[in-house]
């Protein structure tokens, strides 16, 4: 059995150093791996990053993180990204990273992800420049994803989890209003899910979301996003298929 | 009427979607509140991680929705550790 905790959106600056450390410290009895789904600063400045790094650094389990938004707002991701990475926390994008517990070889693959909207109602690569943009960055986000997950399955993991910010689903955005479902998340993030497949999906970003939801092909997808999950993390149990 | 008399309600949408900007802006950084307008009435809820940032998210609404009354549910995150885990059989 494999202890996966995960939390996003904990949006930490100068004036909430500490408040999450004592929980952080008490991941050792309570999960193998630490998962962080972006959002994790207010504006993404290096400070903000660094008040991050201090609250997940040298932590008892390894740490897995996608940035969010927030932390893109001051244009410095890669910043944001070596400052992270110099506490310990392994920053993914269109990315994957595999961690063994025990005799567990369990996979992560991540990605920001981007908005667009859900099967249906939205967005298309279509007329002006700036809307194609928006919708290829969406697209290359979720290829990324894909990708990931399939090398993750090359690699012969025993268990996969889709880590991001935006949403893949729906589901999860219930509470959000339906009007800005498409800066929330993409069906290309669950497309990209369903066809590689993973155990687990885990995003942030709807603050008024709620915690539940399914793709279209049965994947179990989570907002942790800290205001749904009211903790400091939220703990999920996968177990290895067996034989 | 002109511009420059521009009153009530109509006016008042225009300061909700302005407030939204500055929320966003460098001091509080929130975009997860939910802010509504009700006739007069102004609402807003969510979840914020620090009492100097919910300190600040009233002090704006109060100021950018002035002459409006102004209702808000603002809760801090919980920031302890979870006492149970979900299993996913
Ligand atoms: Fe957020
Ligand atoms: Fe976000």
């Amino acid at each position: 059995m494999i202890r996966v905790a995960a939390v996003g959106d904990i949006h930490l600056g100068p004036d909430s150093r500490g408040l999450l450390r004592p929980a952080f410290a008490t991941l050792d009895e309570l999960a193998d791996v630490l998962l962080l789904a972006g959002d994790l600063t207010r504006h993404g400045t290096p400070e903000e990053a660094a008040v991050v790094g201090e609250e997940v650094g040298g932590l008892p389990v390894p740490v897995i993180a996608v940035l969010g938004n927030h932390d893109y707002d001051a244009g410095r991701p890669e910043e944001v990204t070596r400052i992270l990475a110099s506490h310990g926390v392994q920053v993914l994008e269109r990315s994957s990273t595999a961690v063994r517990v025990d005799g567990t070889l369990v996979g992560v693959a991540g990605t920001k992800g981007f908005g667009g909207g859900f099967a249906g109602r939205s967005a298309g690569e279509f007329g002006e420049p700036e809307m194609k943009a928006f919708v290829r960055h969406s697209r290359e986000c979720a290829d990324g994803l894909r990708t990931a997950l399939d090398r993750l399955a090359a690699e012969g993991c025993d268990l996969r989890i889709a880590l991001t910010h935006f949403a893949p689903v729906p589901d999860t955005l219930a509470g959000e209003p339906t009007e800005i479902h498409p800066f929330l998340g993409s069906y290309l993030l669950a497309e990209a899910i369903d066809g590689a497949g993973a155990d687990l999906a885990l995003h942030g970003h709807a603050h008024l979301g709620t915690e539940r939801g399914l793709t279209a092909c049965g994947v179990r997808v989570r907002n942790v996003a800290q205001p749904v999950i009211g903790r400091a993390f939220a703990v999920y149990r996968l177990h290895p298929p067996v034989g | 009427m002109t511009a420059a008399d521009a009153t009530g309600s109509d006016e008042a949408e225009y300061r909700l979607a302005h407030l939204r900007d500055r929320l966003a802006d460098d001091e509080v950084g929130e975009l997860g509140l939910r802010i509504e307008l009700h006739g007069s009435h102004v609402t807003v809820r969510g979840t914020v991680p620090s009492e100097e940032r919910r300190a600040a998210v009233e002090r704006i609404v109060a100021e950018v929705m002035d002459g409006l009354k102004v209702h808000t549910d603002i809760v801090l995150a919980d920031d302890r550790p979870p006492t149970w885990a979900e299993d996913l059989p």
